[in-house]
């Protein structure tokens, strides 16, 4: 394998982990099968999912950008600057949802609801799919 | 992710869909084996039932897309008659896959309804069965995704 495909690899990779760990926080924000998975069940679940999108977060910026300079991209792209934009809507929702499910972990149950927080996670994790596939301003 | 720059418009869409629908079927999977493990260690009835409904309204959906799409990409780029050795790779893991997700189906299932007859479920066979076929799918995606990314011939 040359560089840049273990680069792809590994950043398509990432990209595949954030959307697991982002779907797997779905039934603690939305209460999904609360009767099956007890709130703190749901709890451990989003921070499992918590960890995997944080890593693949990690890997699809990381490795993203690391591509786009091999590549020999301009960073100053719409579809570009517009994943990043993405990247960190979606990594702040992301958070918070973690946190909320942390707290909740901790026995410190607020009752905040993270509805909305999730969905623009899992909304910014479909642009960005839309951005990297379509490439707008490429 | 950066998928090929150069490539016609018209197979954004499917491509898309084709993306889309693996990462739901990982991602749903993912939550499939939680459950699966929660009820297995501690024969939480309700868990076995949701691993099913996981299984049956999140996996097999996202399975279809993903293969349907996956078909008309390849029928846009006319690889349908040459088909190279990624999409080989990508053909072979989805085909078995999906045999594997009929039983994943079928165990899961059959699990759900003895829970919902309020029989044990605590240890089953049949879980410990479903949480192999869970890892050896989730596996054999990543080996998909491999070929699908550096495309080796």
């Amino acid at each position: 394998m040359s560089l840049y495909e273990t680069l792809l690899f590994f950043h398509v990779l990432g990209a595949f982990a954030l959307v697991a760990g982002t779907t797997a926080m779905a039934p603690f924000a939305l209460g999904w099968g609360s009767a099956a998975l007890e709130r703190a069940g749901a709890a451990r679940l989003a921070l499992t999912g918590a960890v995997l999108s944080g890593i693949g977060a990690v890997l699809t910026l990381v490795l993203g950008l690391w591509l786009v300079h091999k590549v020999g991209y301009s960073f100053f792209r719409f579809w570009i600057l517009g994943a990043l934009v993405l990247w960190a809507v979606a990594g702040y929702s992301n958070g918070q949802v973690a946190s909320t499910a942390r707290a909740v972990g901790n026995g410190e149950d607020s009752g905040r609801n993270v509805r909305i927080l999730w969905a623009v996670d899992m909304l910014g994790a479909v642009l960005l799919l839309v951005l990297m596939i379509w490439k707008p301003g490429h | 992710m950066l998928i090929a720059a150069i490539r016609p418009g018209d197979w954004n869409l499917p491509l898309f869909f084709h993306v889309a629908g693996a990462m739901a079927l990982v991602a749903s999977l993912v939550v499939a084996l939680y459950a699966i493990k929660i009820a297995r260690e501690r024969g939480h009835q309700p868990a076995a039932q949701f691993a099913a409904r996981v299984v049956l309204l999140g996996t097999l959906p996202s399975y279809l897309v993903m293969r349907i799409a996956a078909q008309i990409v390849l029928d846009k780029e006319h690889l349908d008659k040459n088909t190279p050795n990624w999409a080989g790779i990508g053909f072979a893991v989805s085909d078995f896959g999906f045999l594997l997700l009929l039983a994943l189906l079928i165990l899961t299932g059959l699990i759900a309804r003895r829970a919902k007859k309020g029989i044990a479920v605590t240890g089953a066979t049949q879980l410990r069965v479903a949480g192999v076929l869970t890892g050896i799918l989730l596996a054999a995606y990543v080996v998909a995704i491999w070929a699908m990314t550096t495309k080796p011939t």
